[in-house]
């Protein structure tokens, strides 16, 4: 069998120094590179494709959990983390392994072998895709988005996001940086999204009340919201009930 | 405690409204009757019901130096009694002689005589009816201070094992230090030897601490110093820091501990967040009455914070308007990459208790 290509990612030097240490140990790992923030890692994960990531949680610019949320095909994950609350959400939605920092060599080869075991089986991981909907479940409400178009990475505070389109089973989110596609379904973001602020006024649209500019009758049960940028948004019967409720 | 009548100006009415009314009364009274001629039944009764309403005030003084926390009730009864014989007497002489002076007539001798024994007993019920007035009045002063005091105090008390929560070691920070100390033993030992020091200098302070309740600022920046030490360790270069403190400040007093979660502020928004060095800056100066402390970090402006940073802010002006008594002694200024916290240490604490 090849060498398992394996990526560190983590804000502080001497957490990689020690993982490098412990991973230069076994003959199995080939270190191919390191970075020390989100955004990096997701440009690492894409041009390098490796097989395994140790991945930190807290980062700067974006969390391990925001960066997964970018990646489409993403390799077999360890977390590395101080964050207890996090390892166990991340236990609890299967994922191949977490390490509490600080943890001792014999733990890293635990999770290696688990690693080895769930790359010679060579399916996705699901257990990953369960991590983040479940991170999705779990985390309360939303003060950023993280969206990736081409190479560049965005940070959308929630303030900024104009409206939320739905595209299948995909959402195309308008801000003022532009708009952005997300892997995301609408409800999500109807329950992560503060509700004072969000209002659903059609299957389609969920809408930043802050941006409204003008509310127009269109025919007897049917309204268009014009947005301060410009954009006409249909609004549903129900979706104006809802609208005149939050505006009351 | 202030005197319950003459502070204010509708207790005052009310007050004198009972011995005019007792005073008109007895003189319709009397001239209804033909006890008295009508001018001399109205001198008679307002000059004794005038007076009387003067000593009545003047009893709260009585009342106020007799209180039944502090002495025995023998000791107060008897000292009552004595002043409801003063009381009266000084009542019947003063009135009577006014009375005589304005009056002078052998016919109101007469009747001032024959009202002795009733005025004896009036003054003697006036002044306990008044004295009682009184006592109920201190006791329900004393009922509402105690309550208020008692209320703060649990407030207090909470605000304080909320704020020892709050600024306990922050778990996150002990294990990736712990991380790195097991890091540093493999690769430098010698700096490992340091940060297992240092941390430990910082770990004992703050537990210590969290009885105490003021600490000099010297002592509180020193560990500072460890904390921003450790966390230079984890974070190399990317954390500058900086103490622009005057001389006069190293001995004032301030709140332990209080300083520590607005330096974890000024990490987490500023340090954790950035790729870039970002500089932390500490100055205190002493200016009238008052020690001002500014923190100011650098941050990313581009960075979106994941939570918000209210919090912990508002946990230490809790803190700063329970021991001081004000709540503008904390204020934050937002610039496009500095962002600055002052606080402002007035030189008195405010007595709690």
């Amino acid at each position: 069998m090849n060498k398992i290509r394996t990526l560190i990612i983590d804000d502080e030097s001497l957490a990689r120094d020690l993982l490098r240490h412990y991973l230069s140990k076994d003959e199995r790992i080939e270190l191919i590179g390191e970075c020390s923030n989100g955004f990096e890692g997701v440009l690492a994960i894409q041009e390098l494709n490796p097989d395994l990531v140790f991945l930190d949680i807290q980062m700067p610019k974006i969390t391990g959990f925001e960066m997964l949320e970018l990646i489409s095909n993403p390799p077999v994950i360890i977390f590395s983390t101080a964050y207890d609350q996090f390892a166990i959400r991340a236990f609890e939605a299967n994922a191949i392994d977490y390490l509490l920092k600080p943890y001792p060599f014999e733990r890293v080869v635990v999770a290696l072998n688990k690693a080895i075991e769930k790359l010679k089986s060579k399916t996705t991981s699901p257990e990953i895709n369960n991590l983040i909907q479940s991170s999705d479940q779990e985390s309360g409400m939303l003060n950023r988005v993280v969206v990736k178009s081409g190479r560049k990475i965005q940070v959308i505070p929630v303030e900024s996001i104009y409206y939320i389109e739905s595209q299948d089973d995909f959402v195309m989110i308008y801000c003022s940086e532009g708009h952005f596609m997300k892997q995301k379904t609408m409800k999500f973001f109807e329950q992560h999204l503060d509700e004072k602020q969000f209002v659903r006024i059609h299957r389609s649209y969920l809408l930043n009340l802050f941006h409204i500019s003008e509310i127009q009758q269109y025919e007897k049960e049917s309204w268009i919201v014009l947005t301060r940028q410009g954009a006409k948004l249909k609004v549903s019967k129900a979706g104006y009930a809802n609208l005149k409720e939050k505006l009351k | 405690m202030e005197h319950p009548i003459t502070a204010n100006r509708i207790s005052s009415l009310i007050y004198w409204f009972f011995p005019v009314a007792i005073g008109i009364i007895q003189a319709v009274f009397n001239s209804y009757y033909q006890i008295l001629p009508f001018t001399i039944a109205f001198i008679d009764g307002l000059t004794f019901s005038l007076i009387l309403g003067l000593l009545g005030i003047a009893t709260w003084y009585v009342v106020r130096y007799n209180d039944p926390e502090k002495s025995a009730v023998i000791q107060i009864l008897a000292s009552h009694v004595a002043a409801a014989f003063v009381f009266t007497s000084l009542w019947m002489l003063s009135s009577g002689i006014i009375a005589k002076i304005l009056i002078n007539n052998t016919l109101y001798d007469r009747y001032l005589n024959d009202l002795i024994t009733v005025r004896i007993i009036g003054g003697f019920l006036f002044y306990a009816l008044v004295a009682s007035i009184y006592y109920t009045y201190v006791y329900s002063q004393h009922n509402r201070e105690k309550q208020l005091r008692e209320s703060e105090w649990q407030n207090q008390i909470r605000k304080t094992q909320l704020n020892a929560l709050k600024s306990q070691i922050n778990p996150h920070f002990l294990f990736n230090t712990l991380n790195s100390i097991a890091s540093l033993t493999l690769i430098n030992p010698e700096k490992a030897h340091g940060m297992v020091i240092a941390l430990s200098d910082f770990m004992r302070y703050s537990l210590r601490k969290q009885q105490d309740d003021m600490v000099t600022l010297e002592v509180e920046l020193r560990n500072i110093g460890l904390y921003l030490q450790i966390e230079k360790i984890r974070f190399g270069n990317n954390l500058i820091y900086r103490f622009d403190v005057e001389e006069l400040c190293n001995h004032h007093l301030i709140p332990n501990l209080i300083l520590q979660p607005l330096f974890e502020n000024a990490i987490k928004y500023g340090v954790y967040e950035a790729s870039k060095p970002v500089e932390v800056i500490l100055e205190a100066r002493k200016l009238q009455g008052v020690m001002e402390i500014k923190i100011i970090n650098d941050f990313d402006p581009e960075s979106v914070p994941l939570k918000g940073e209210g919090v912990g802010l508002a946990n230490i002006n809790d803190r700063l308007r329970l021991l001081y008594g004000s709540s503008r002694l904390l204020s934050i200024e937002r610039g496009e990459k500095r962002f600055s916290v002052t606080i402002v240490i007035p030189d008195i604490v405010e007595s709690i208790r």
